[in-house]
Protein backbone atom coordinates (compact mmCIF):
# COMPACT_ATOMS: atom_id res chain seq x y z
CA UNK A 1 0.00 0.00 0.00
CA UNK A 2 1.38 3.35 -0.95
CA UNK A 3 1.02 6.35 1.27
CA UNK A 4 -1.45 7.90 -1.18
CA UNK A 5 -3.64 4.87 -0.99
CA UNK A 6 -3.55 4.86 2.81
CA UNK A 7 -4.61 8.48 2.93
CA UNK A 8 -7.36 7.84 0.45
CA UNK A 9 -8.60 4.91 2.49
CA UNK A 10 -8.57 6.90 5.71
CA UNK A 11 -10.40 9.79 4.01
CA UNK A 12 -13.08 7.44 2.71
CA UNK A 13 -13.47 5.93 6.16
CA UNK A 14 -13.99 9.35 7.70
CA UNK A 15 -16.48 10.27 5.03
CA UNK A 16 -18.53 7.17 5.70
CA UNK A 17 -18.16 7.32 9.47
CA UNK A 18 -19.38 10.90 9.65
CA UNK A 19 -22.50 9.90 7.76
CA UNK A 20 -23.36 7.43 10.50
CA UNK A 21 -23.84 8.05 14.18
CA UNK A 22 -21.32 10.54 15.42
CA UNK A 23 -20.19 11.87 18.75
CA UNK A 24 -18.25 15.02 19.62
CA UNK A 25 -15.22 12.74 20.18
CA UNK A 26 -15.45 11.42 16.62
CA UNK A 27 -15.62 14.97 15.32
CA UNK A 28 -12.58 15.94 17.35
CA UNK A 29 -10.62 12.97 16.05
CA UNK A 30 -11.68 13.81 12.52
CA UNK A 31 -10.62 17.41 12.97
CA UNK A 32 -7.27 16.28 14.24
CA UNK A 33 -6.76 14.02 11.23
CA UNK A 34 -7.75 16.80 8.85
CA UNK A 35 -5.30 19.19 10.47
CA UNK A 36 -2.41 16.74 10.38
CA UNK A 37 -1.60 17.27 6.73
CA UNK A 38 -3.14 19.30 3.91
CA UNK A 39 -3.10 16.14 1.84
CA UNK A 40 -5.60 14.57 4.25
CA UNK A 41 -7.99 17.40 3.79
CA UNK A 42 -7.48 17.51 0.03
CA UNK A 43 -8.25 13.82 -0.37
CA UNK A 44 -11.24 14.12 1.93
CA UNK A 45 -12.66 16.94 -0.19
CA UNK A 46 -12.08 14.93 -3.34
CA UNK A 47 -13.98 11.93 -2.00
CA UNK A 48 -16.69 14.11 -0.52
CA UNK A 49 -17.31 15.70 -3.91
CA UNK A 50 -17.51 12.31 -5.59
CA UNK A 51 -19.84 11.00 -2.92
CA UNK A 52 -22.09 14.02 -3.37
CA UNK A 53 -22.22 13.53 -7.15
CA UNK A 54 -23.27 9.96 -6.68
CA UNK A 55 -26.57 11.19 -5.30
CA UNK A 56 -27.61 11.69 -8.91
CA UNK A 57 -28.22 7.96 -8.99
CA UNK A 58 -31.30 8.51 -6.82
CA UNK A 59 -33.13 9.24 -10.06
CA UNK A 60 -32.91 5.59 -10.92
CA UNK A 61 -35.12 4.50 -8.07
CA UNK A 62 -38.23 2.69 -9.32
CA UNK A 63 -41.30 4.91 -9.26
CA UNK A 64 -43.45 2.24 -7.65
CA UNK A 65 -41.58 2.38 -4.36
CA UNK A 66 -40.14 -1.11 -4.55
CA UNK A 67 -36.73 -1.58 -3.01
CA UNK A 68 -34.14 -3.70 -4.70
CA UNK A 69 -30.57 -3.89 -3.48
CA UNK A 70 -29.59 -5.37 -6.84
CA UNK A 71 -31.00 -2.47 -8.80
CA UNK A 72 -27.61 -1.64 -10.31
CA UNK A 73 -26.60 -5.22 -11.03
CA UNK A 74 -25.37 -5.95 -14.55
CA UNK A 75 -28.49 -8.03 -15.15
CA UNK A 76 -30.74 -5.05 -14.43
CA UNK A 77 -29.05 -2.13 -16.08
CA UNK A 78 -26.63 -1.68 -18.90
CA UNK A 79 -24.45 1.42 -18.54
CA UNK A 80 -24.60 2.06 -22.27
CA UNK A 81 -28.34 2.77 -22.06
CA UNK A 82 -27.59 5.46 -19.49
CA UNK A 83 -24.96 6.88 -21.75
CA UNK A 84 -27.42 6.98 -24.63
CA UNK A 85 -30.52 8.29 -22.96
CA UNK A 86 -29.56 9.51 -19.53
CA UNK A 87 -30.46 8.13 -16.14
CA UNK A 88 -34.08 7.37 -15.42
CA UNK A 89 -36.05 5.30 -12.97
CA UNK A 90 -35.44 1.60 -13.43
CA UNK A 91 -38.58 -0.51 -13.58
CA UNK A 92 -39.66 -1.74 -10.19
CA UNK A 93 -41.05 -5.15 -9.56
CA UNK A 94 -44.66 -4.12 -8.98
CA UNK A 95 -45.40 -2.54 -12.30
CA UNK A 96 -43.76 -3.37 -15.54
CA UNK A 97 -43.67 -0.29 -17.67
CA UNK A 98 -40.16 1.05 -17.66
CA UNK A 99 -40.99 3.77 -20.12
CA UNK A 100 -43.83 5.08 -18.03
CA UNK A 101 -42.18 8.17 -16.72
CA UNK A 102 -38.99 9.29 -18.35
CA UNK A 103 -37.75 12.45 -16.69
CA UNK A 104 -38.89 15.12 -19.15
CA UNK A 105 -42.45 13.83 -18.77
CA UNK A 106 -42.52 14.42 -15.07
CA UNK A 107 -43.36 18.04 -15.27
CA UNK A 108 -46.22 17.44 -17.63
CA UNK A 109 -47.62 14.68 -15.48
CA UNK A 110 -47.44 16.94 -12.49
CA UNK A 111 -49.25 19.71 -14.34
CA UNK A 112 -52.05 17.31 -15.19
CA UNK A 113 -52.11 15.95 -11.67
CA UNK A 114 -52.27 19.46 -10.28
CA UNK A 115 -55.10 20.35 -12.62
CA UNK A 116 -57.04 17.25 -11.62
CA UNK A 117 -56.41 17.99 -7.97
CA UNK A 118 -57.50 21.59 -8.36
CA UNK A 119 -60.70 20.56 -10.13
CA UNK A 120 -61.27 18.00 -7.40
CA UNK A 121 -60.78 20.50 -4.63
CA UNK A 122 -63.30 22.83 -6.24
CA UNK A 123 -65.93 20.12 -6.63
CA UNK A 124 -65.27 18.92 -3.14
CA UNK A 125 -65.54 22.32 -1.61
CA UNK A 126 -68.81 23.15 -3.27
CA UNK A 127 -70.48 19.98 -2.04
CA UNK A 128 -68.91 19.67 1.41
CA UNK A 129 -68.46 23.28 2.18
CA UNK A 130 -70.34 23.18 5.45
CA UNK A 131 -69.21 21.70 8.67
CA UNK A 132 -65.51 22.43 8.41
CA UNK A 133 -63.53 23.63 11.35
CA UNK A 134 -60.23 25.39 10.89
CA UNK A 135 -57.11 25.11 13.05
CA UNK A 136 -53.99 27.14 12.52
CA UNK A 137 -50.58 27.85 14.06
CA UNK A 138 -48.09 30.61 13.23
CA UNK A 139 -44.32 30.34 12.88
CA UNK A 140 -42.94 28.79 16.08
CA UNK A 141 -46.41 27.78 17.22
CA UNK A 142 -47.49 24.32 18.30
CA UNK A 143 -50.92 23.10 19.35
CA UNK A 144 -52.64 19.91 20.36
CA UNK A 145 -56.34 19.60 19.55
CA UNK A 146 -58.90 16.99 20.35
CA UNK A 147 -61.41 16.31 17.59
CA UNK A 148 -65.08 15.42 17.95
CA UNK A 149 -64.45 11.71 17.34
CA UNK A 150 -61.84 11.44 20.11
CA UNK A 151 -58.86 11.62 17.75
CA UNK A 152 -56.14 14.15 18.50
CA UNK A 153 -54.06 16.25 16.21
CA UNK A 154 -50.77 18.01 16.96
CA UNK A 155 -50.15 20.98 14.72
CA UNK A 156 -46.52 21.84 14.16
CA UNK A 157 -45.18 25.30 13.34
CA UNK A 158 -46.85 27.34 10.60
CA UNK A 159 -49.60 24.84 9.93
CA UNK A 160 -53.16 25.14 8.72
CA UNK A 161 -55.73 22.41 8.51
CA UNK A 162 -59.50 21.99 8.22
CA UNK A 163 -61.43 19.22 9.86
CA UNK A 164 -64.84 17.80 9.14
CA UNK A 165 -66.23 14.86 11.05
CA UNK A 166 -69.41 13.34 9.67
CA UNK A 167 -71.25 10.10 10.35
CA UNK A 168 -69.64 8.30 7.42
CA UNK A 169 -66.13 9.69 7.28
CA UNK A 170 -63.55 11.93 8.89
CA UNK A 171 -61.77 14.39 6.66
CA UNK A 172 -58.73 16.52 7.30
CA UNK A 173 -57.46 18.91 4.73
CA UNK A 174 -53.89 19.94 5.45
CA UNK A 175 -53.10 23.02 3.47
CA UNK A 176 -49.81 24.01 5.04
CA UNK A 177 -47.17 22.66 7.43
CA UNK A 178 -47.09 19.43 9.36
CA UNK A 179 -49.41 17.57 11.71
CA UNK A 180 -49.41 14.38 13.75
CA UNK A 181 -52.69 12.49 13.90
CA UNK A 182 -53.59 10.07 16.65
CA UNK A 183 -56.67 8.48 15.16
CA UNK A 184 -59.36 7.00 17.38
CA UNK A 185 -60.30 3.59 16.05
CA UNK A 186 -63.57 3.60 14.12
CA UNK A 187 -63.81 1.12 11.28
CA UNK A 188 -67.06 2.66 10.02
CA UNK A 189 -65.65 6.12 9.60
CA UNK A 190 -62.36 6.09 7.72
CA UNK A 191 -60.04 8.96 8.47
CA UNK A 192 -58.74 10.81 5.40
CA UNK A 193 -55.96 13.35 5.31
CA UNK A 194 -55.58 15.28 2.09
CA UNK A 195 -52.39 17.26 1.51
CA UNK A 196 -52.08 18.77 -1.92
CA UNK A 197 -52.96 15.92 -4.26
CA UNK A 198 -51.89 13.28 -1.75
CA UNK A 199 -54.46 11.41 0.24
CA UNK A 200 -53.80 9.23 3.29
CA UNK A 201 -56.42 6.90 4.68
CA UNK A 202 -56.34 5.46 8.17
CA UNK A 203 -58.73 3.65 10.47
CA UNK A 204 -57.06 3.72 13.88
CA UNK A 205 -53.42 4.66 13.93
CA UNK A 206 -50.84 7.34 14.58
CA UNK A 207 -49.12 9.08 11.72
CA UNK A 208 -47.80 12.45 10.64
CA UNK A 209 -48.14 14.28 7.35
CA UNK A 210 -45.92 17.11 6.24
CA UNK A 211 -46.23 19.27 3.16
CA UNK A 212 -42.68 19.99 2.04
CA UNK A 213 -43.70 21.63 -1.17
CA UNK A 214 -46.66 21.21 -3.49
CA UNK A 215 -44.92 18.35 -5.25
CA UNK A 216 -43.64 16.60 -2.17
CA UNK A 217 -45.45 15.33 0.91
CA UNK A 218 -43.92 13.19 3.68
CA UNK A 219 -45.90 10.61 5.61
CA UNK A 220 -44.52 8.94 8.73
CA UNK A 221 -46.36 6.13 10.48
CA UNK A 222 -45.75 5.52 14.18
CA UNK A 223 -48.53 3.02 14.79
CA UNK A 224 -50.83 0.92 12.61
CA UNK A 225 -50.99 1.20 8.86
CA UNK A 226 -52.23 3.76 6.34
CA UNK A 227 -52.93 3.75 2.62
CA UNK A 228 -51.29 6.50 0.60
CA UNK A 229 -52.59 7.72 -2.73
CA UNK A 230 -50.11 9.80 -4.71
CA UNK A 231 -51.23 12.77 -6.80
CA UNK A 232 -52.06 11.82 -10.35
CA UNK A 233 -53.07 8.28 -9.48
CA UNK A 234 -56.60 6.85 -9.33
CA UNK A 235 -56.47 6.83 -5.57
CA UNK A 236 -57.48 10.40 -4.90
CA UNK A 237 -59.94 11.61 -2.34
CA UNK A 238 -62.78 11.69 -4.82
CA UNK A 239 -62.42 8.01 -5.32
CA UNK A 240 -61.38 6.68 -1.94
CA UNK A 241 -62.38 3.08 -2.57
CA UNK A 242 -59.48 2.82 -5.00
CA UNK A 243 -57.17 3.39 -2.05
CA UNK A 244 -57.54 -0.32 -1.43
CA UNK A 245 -54.91 -0.89 -4.11
CA UNK A 246 -52.76 2.09 -3.14
CA UNK A 247 -49.38 1.54 -1.42
CA UNK A 248 -49.59 0.83 2.31
CA UNK A 249 -47.26 2.40 4.82
CA UNK A 250 -46.87 0.55 8.12
CA UNK A 251 -45.63 1.46 11.56
CA UNK A 252 -41.95 2.30 11.47
CA UNK A 253 -42.03 3.35 7.85
CA UNK A 254 -41.91 6.71 6.16
CA UNK A 255 -43.11 7.57 2.69
CA UNK A 256 -42.02 10.33 0.42
CA UNK A 257 -44.92 11.12 -1.87
CA UNK A 258 -44.54 12.85 -5.19
CA UNK A 259 -46.70 12.94 -8.28
CA UNK A 260 -47.39 9.30 -9.18
CA UNK A 261 -44.87 7.95 -6.74
CA UNK A 262 -44.91 6.75 -3.16
CA UNK A 263 -41.44 5.96 -1.98
CA UNK A 264 -41.47 3.94 1.22
CA UNK A 265 -38.47 3.61 3.52
CA UNK A 266 -38.27 1.64 6.73
CA UNK A 267 -37.18 3.62 9.77
CA UNK A 268 -35.70 2.68 13.07
CA UNK A 269 -37.86 3.23 16.14
CA UNK A 270 -35.36 5.78 17.41
CA UNK A 271 -35.60 7.72 14.18
CA UNK A 272 -39.40 7.72 14.25
CA UNK A 273 -39.30 9.09 17.79
CA UNK A 274 -36.72 11.64 16.74
CA UNK A 275 -38.77 12.77 13.74
CA UNK A 276 -41.79 13.31 15.99
CA UNK A 277 -39.89 15.07 18.76
CA UNK A 278 -41.30 18.38 17.56
CA UNK A 279 -44.48 17.48 19.43
CA UNK A 280 -42.48 18.17 22.59
CA UNK A 281 -41.01 21.40 21.28
CA UNK A 282 -37.58 19.99 20.45
CA UNK A 283 -35.74 18.94 17.33
CA UNK A 284 -32.92 16.47 17.26
CA UNK A 285 -30.34 16.30 14.53
CA UNK A 286 -28.24 13.26 13.98
CA UNK A 287 -25.95 13.60 11.02
CA UNK A 288 -28.26 15.82 8.95
CA UNK A 289 -26.50 18.22 6.60
CA UNK A 290 -26.15 21.77 7.82
CA UNK A 291 -28.43 22.97 5.04
CA UNK A 292 -31.19 20.56 6.12
CA UNK A 293 -30.75 21.51 9.76
CA UNK A 294 -30.90 25.21 8.96
CA UNK A 295 -33.97 24.71 6.82
CA UNK A 296 -35.57 22.84 9.70
CA UNK A 297 -34.75 25.60 12.18
CA UNK A 298 -36.07 28.26 9.85
CA UNK A 299 -39.49 26.63 9.86
CA UNK A 300 -39.88 27.54 13.50
CA UNK A 301 -38.47 31.01 13.62
CA UNK A 302 -38.94 34.42 12.12
CA UNK A 303 -35.23 35.06 12.68
CA UNK A 304 -33.92 33.24 9.64
CA UNK A 305 -30.52 31.60 9.35
CA UNK A 306 -28.68 31.63 6.04
CA UNK A 307 -25.57 29.67 5.12
CA UNK A 308 -23.41 32.30 3.46
CA UNK A 309 -20.67 29.88 2.58
CA UNK A 310 -21.18 27.02 0.15
CA UNK A 311 -18.27 25.08 1.58
CA UNK A 312 -20.16 24.26 4.76
CA UNK A 313 -23.61 23.29 3.49
CA UNK A 314 -22.80 19.59 3.62
CA UNK A 315 -21.28 19.61 7.08
CA UNK A 316 -23.07 17.03 9.20
CA UNK A 317 -24.56 18.26 12.45
CA UNK A 318 -25.97 16.69 15.55
CA UNK A 319 -27.64 17.80 18.75
CA UNK A 320 -30.90 18.41 20.53
CA UNK A 321 -32.42 21.88 20.50
CA UNK A 322 -35.55 23.69 21.57
CA UNK A 323 -37.16 24.63 18.26
CA UNK A 324 -37.32 28.32 19.04
CA UNK A 325 -33.84 28.56 20.55
CA UNK A 326 -31.88 29.80 17.55
CA UNK A 327 -29.13 31.16 19.75
CA UNK A 328 -28.19 27.81 21.24
CA UNK A 329 -28.07 26.31 17.78
CA UNK A 330 -25.77 28.97 16.36
CA UNK A 331 -23.65 28.91 19.53
CA UNK A 332 -23.19 25.15 19.11
CA UNK A 333 -22.14 25.67 15.50
CA UNK A 334 -19.65 28.33 16.54
CA UNK A 335 -18.24 26.23 19.29
CA UNK A 336 -18.16 22.81 17.66
CA UNK A 337 -17.39 23.67 14.06
CA UNK A 338 -15.65 27.01 14.41
CA UNK A 339 -18.18 28.73 12.16
CA UNK A 340 -18.49 32.47 12.28
CA UNK A 341 -21.88 34.02 12.84
CA UNK A 342 -22.87 37.44 11.54
CA UNK A 343 -26.16 39.17 12.19
CA UNK A 344 -27.54 41.49 9.51
CA UNK A 345 -28.18 45.05 10.73
CA UNK A 346 -31.43 45.56 8.93
CA UNK A 347 -33.18 42.22 8.69
CA UNK A 348 -31.59 40.46 11.67
CA UNK A 349 -30.72 37.60 9.34
CA UNK A 350 -28.15 35.24 10.85
CA UNK A 351 -25.38 34.35 8.43
CA UNK A 352 -23.13 31.33 8.88
CA UNK A 353 -19.61 31.45 7.51
CA UNK A 354 -16.84 28.88 7.63
CA UNK A 355 -14.26 29.77 10.24
CA UNK A 356 -10.52 29.33 10.20
CA UNK A 357 -10.86 25.68 11.01
CA UNK A 358 -11.71 23.48 8.05
CA UNK A 359 -15.26 22.15 8.10
CA UNK B 1 -13.12 36.03 4.78
CA UNK B 2 -15.96 34.06 3.27
CA UNK B 3 -13.75 33.09 0.33
CA UNK B 4 -13.74 29.35 0.09
CA UNK B 5 -10.24 27.92 0.24
CA UNK B 6 -11.47 24.77 -1.49
CA UNK B 7 -12.30 26.61 -4.69
CA UNK B 8 -9.16 25.82 -6.72
CA UNK B 9 -9.23 22.21 -5.66
CA UNK B 10 -12.90 21.84 -6.51
CA UNK B 11 -12.32 23.18 -10.01
CA UNK B 12 -9.25 21.04 -10.50
CA UNK B 13 -11.26 17.89 -9.78
CA UNK B 14 -13.07 18.51 -13.04
CA UNK B 15 -9.88 17.93 -14.98
CA UNK B 16 -8.18 15.42 -12.77
CA UNK B 17 -7.56 13.26 -15.83
CA UNK B 18 -5.49 16.04 -17.36
CA UNK B 19 -3.47 16.48 -14.19
CA UNK B 20 -2.87 12.76 -14.01
CA UNK B 21 -1.77 12.67 -17.63
CA UNK B 22 0.61 15.51 -16.93
CA UNK B 23 2.07 13.80 -13.84
CA UNK B 24 2.27 10.45 -15.57
CA UNK B 25 4.66 11.84 -18.10
CA UNK B 26 7.17 12.51 -15.34
CA UNK B 27 6.61 9.39 -13.27
CA UNK B 28 5.60 6.69 -15.75
CA UNK B 29 3.93 4.96 -12.88
CA UNK B 30 0.35 5.16 -11.65
CA UNK B 31 1.00 4.78 -7.96
CA UNK B 32 3.47 7.65 -8.10
CA UNK B 33 0.82 9.66 -9.93
CA UNK B 34 -1.59 9.08 -7.02
CA UNK B 35 1.08 10.24 -4.65
CA UNK B 36 1.94 13.41 -6.54
CA UNK B 37 -1.67 14.24 -7.29
CA UNK B 38 -2.50 14.39 -3.59
CA UNK B 39 0.38 16.77 -3.17
CA UNK B 40 -0.91 18.93 -6.03
CA UNK B 41 -4.34 19.08 -4.42
CA UNK B 42 -2.85 19.90 -1.04
CA UNK B 43 -0.95 22.81 -2.61
CA UNK B 44 -4.13 24.01 -4.33
CA UNK B 45 -5.85 24.08 -0.94
CA UNK B 46 -3.01 26.04 0.56
CA UNK B 47 -3.05 28.44 -2.37
CA UNK B 48 -6.79 28.88 -1.90
CA UNK B 49 -6.26 29.88 1.71
CA UNK B 50 -3.48 32.37 0.98
CA UNK B 51 -3.93 36.09 0.48
CA UNK B 52 -2.42 35.95 -3.00
CA UNK B 53 -4.39 37.56 -5.79
CA UNK B 54 -7.07 35.38 -7.32
CA UNK B 55 -5.80 32.95 -9.95
CA UNK B 56 -7.30 33.64 -13.37
CA UNK B 57 -7.01 30.29 -15.03
CA UNK B 58 -7.24 27.51 -12.50
CA UNK B 59 -6.38 24.99 -15.18
CA UNK B 60 -3.10 26.69 -16.12
CA UNK B 61 -2.33 27.25 -12.45
CA UNK B 62 -3.02 23.65 -11.50
CA UNK B 63 -0.85 22.39 -14.35
CA UNK B 64 1.95 24.64 -13.19
CA UNK B 65 1.59 23.33 -9.66
CA UNK B 66 1.61 19.78 -11.04
CA UNK B 67 4.78 20.49 -12.95
CA UNK B 68 6.44 21.97 -9.85
CA UNK B 69 5.42 19.00 -7.76
CA UNK B 70 6.80 16.66 -10.42
CA UNK B 71 10.08 18.58 -10.67
CA UNK B 72 10.52 18.46 -6.89
CA UNK B 73 9.91 14.77 -7.01
CA UNK B 74 12.39 14.27 -9.86
CA UNK B 75 15.00 16.28 -8.02
CA UNK B 76 14.71 13.94 -5.07
CA UNK B 77 15.01 10.97 -7.32
CA UNK B 78 18.28 12.28 -8.75
CA UNK B 79 18.21 9.75 -11.53
CA UNK B 80 15.94 10.79 -14.35
CA UNK B 81 15.08 8.21 -16.96
CA UNK B 82 16.42 9.30 -20.30
CA UNK B 83 13.12 9.04 -22.20
CA UNK B 84 11.62 11.52 -19.79
CA UNK B 85 14.04 14.22 -20.76
CA UNK B 86 13.03 13.78 -24.38
CA UNK B 87 9.40 14.22 -23.46
CA UNK B 88 9.77 17.33 -21.40
CA UNK B 89 9.73 19.54 -24.43
CA UNK B 90 6.48 18.06 -25.68
CA UNK B 91 5.06 18.61 -22.27
CA UNK B 92 5.64 22.30 -22.30
CA UNK B 93 3.60 22.61 -25.44
CA UNK B 94 0.78 20.53 -24.08
CA UNK B 95 0.61 22.36 -20.82
CA UNK B 96 0.33 25.77 -22.39
CA UNK B 97 -3.29 26.00 -21.46
CA UNK B 98 -4.36 23.69 -24.20
CA UNK B 99 -8.05 23.20 -23.64
CA UNK B 100 -8.46 19.53 -23.43
CA UNK B 101 -12.14 19.24 -23.89
CA UNK B 102 -14.29 17.95 -21.08
CA UNK B 103 -15.12 14.91 -23.15
CA UNK B 104 -17.25 13.52 -20.47
CA UNK B 105 -20.84 14.68 -20.45
CA UNK B 106 -23.03 13.97 -17.49
CA UNK B 107 -24.67 10.92 -19.04
CA UNK B 108 -21.31 9.39 -19.77
CA UNK B 109 -20.22 10.25 -16.29
CA UNK B 110 -23.14 8.39 -14.75
CA UNK B 111 -22.66 5.48 -17.12
CA UNK B 112 -19.03 5.21 -16.02
CA UNK B 113 -20.16 5.41 -12.44
CA UNK B 114 -22.67 2.59 -12.85
CA UNK B 115 -20.04 0.54 -14.63
CA UNK B 116 -17.63 1.09 -11.76
CA UNK B 117 -20.29 0.09 -9.25
CA UNK B 118 -20.99 -3.04 -11.23
CA UNK B 119 -17.32 -3.89 -10.90
CA UNK B 120 -17.63 -4.02 -7.10
CA UNK B 121 -18.27 -7.29 -5.27
CA UNK B 122 -22.01 -8.07 -5.02
CA UNK B 123 -22.42 -7.30 -1.32
CA UNK B 124 -20.52 -4.06 -1.66
CA UNK B 125 -22.69 -3.06 -4.60
CA UNK B 126 -25.87 -3.86 -2.67
CA UNK B 127 -24.79 -1.83 0.33
CA UNK B 128 -23.90 1.05 -1.95
CA UNK B 129 -27.26 0.84 -3.73
CA UNK B 130 -29.25 0.89 -0.50
CA UNK B 131 -27.23 3.84 0.80
CA UNK B 132 -26.91 6.05 -2.25
CA UNK B 133 -29.89 5.16 -4.42
CA UNK B 134 -32.45 4.55 -1.68
CA UNK B 135 -30.97 6.71 1.06
CA UNK B 136 -31.02 4.10 3.84
CA UNK B 137 -28.90 4.84 6.89
CA UNK B 138 -25.96 2.58 7.64
CA UNK B 139 -27.78 1.17 10.62
CA UNK B 140 -30.82 0.33 8.52
CA UNK B 141 -28.66 -1.35 5.90
CA UNK B 142 -26.96 -3.44 8.55
CA UNK B 143 -30.35 -4.58 9.86
CA UNK B 144 -31.74 -5.23 6.42
CA UNK B 145 -28.82 -7.27 5.16
CA UNK B 146 -28.05 -8.89 8.49
CA UNK B 147 -24.45 -7.68 8.60
CA UNK B 148 -22.61 -5.55 11.14
CA UNK B 149 -22.51 -1.78 10.87
CA UNK B 150 -18.78 -2.07 10.73
CA UNK B 151 -19.03 -4.21 7.60
CA UNK B 152 -21.43 -1.73 6.07
CA UNK B 153 -18.87 0.98 6.75
CA UNK B 154 -16.12 -1.03 5.07
CA UNK B 155 -18.22 -1.65 1.98
CA UNK B 156 -19.11 2.03 1.69
CA UNK B 157 -15.49 3.07 2.16
CA UNK B 158 -14.49 0.89 -0.74
CA UNK B 159 -17.39 2.15 -2.85
CA UNK B 160 -16.57 5.79 -2.14
CA UNK B 161 -13.03 5.36 -3.40
CA UNK B 162 -14.26 3.57 -6.47
CA UNK B 163 -16.76 6.36 -7.19
CA UNK B 164 -14.11 9.07 -6.95
CA UNK B 165 -11.96 7.07 -9.32
CA UNK B 166 -14.80 6.63 -11.80
CA UNK B 167 -15.83 10.27 -11.66
CA UNK B 168 -12.51 12.05 -11.67
CA UNK B 169 -9.85 9.75 -12.87
CA UNK B 170 -9.99 8.13 -16.22
CA UNK B 171 -7.42 5.53 -17.14
CA UNK B 172 -4.21 7.37 -17.73
CA UNK B 173 -3.23 5.27 -20.70
CA UNK B 174 -6.35 6.36 -22.61
CA UNK B 175 -5.88 9.95 -21.64
CA UNK B 176 -2.29 9.80 -22.46
CA UNK B 177 -2.67 8.33 -25.90
CA UNK B 178 -5.37 10.89 -26.58
CA UNK B 179 -3.07 13.71 -25.55
CA UNK B 180 -0.32 12.35 -27.70
CA UNK B 181 -2.62 11.98 -30.68
CA UNK B 182 -3.67 15.54 -30.37
CA UNK B 183 -0.14 16.65 -29.94
CA UNK B 184 0.99 14.73 -32.97
CA UNK B 185 -1.84 16.07 -35.07
CA UNK B 186 -1.00 19.55 -34.03
CA UNK B 187 2.62 19.08 -34.78
CA UNK B 188 1.78 17.69 -38.18
CA UNK B 189 -0.48 20.66 -38.82
CA UNK B 190 2.36 22.98 -37.87
CA UNK B 191 4.76 21.22 -40.17
CA UNK B 192 2.33 21.46 -43.06
CA UNK B 193 1.67 25.13 -42.57
CA UNK B 194 5.37 25.92 -42.52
Amino acid sequence: MSRASDISDAAAQWLVRLEGQTTPEIWDAFQEWMDQNPRHRAEFIRLREAWKSVDKLKIMRPMDGTIDADLLATTKINPSTIEASGPRPIAGTQRRNPEELPMPERRRVFAIAAAIAAAGILAWFSSYHLGWKQYETGVGGREKRELADGSTVDLNTNTELNVRISSSRRDIMLSRGEALFHVAHDANRPFYVTAGGTVVRAVGTEFSVRIRDPEHVDVLVAEGKVAVGAPGTDANFENPSLLATAPKVSAGEAASVRPKSVDIHPMLTDDVTRKLRWTTGFITFQGESLSDAVQEFNRYNDRQIRIADQSIVEVKVGGNFRVTDVDSFTAALQHNYGFKVQVGDKDGEIRLIAGARPP
Amino acid sequence: MSRNDERYLLQALEFEGVLRACLYRYTRNNSDVDELLQEVYARLLTAGASDDPEVRSVRAFALTVARNVAFDWLRHRQVVPIELVADLEALEVLDEGEQIEEIVNSHQELAMLVKAIQGLPDRCRQVFTLRKVYGYSQKEIALRLGISENTVEQHLTKAARRCAQALFDQPVSERRSMLFDRFRKRKRANVQSE
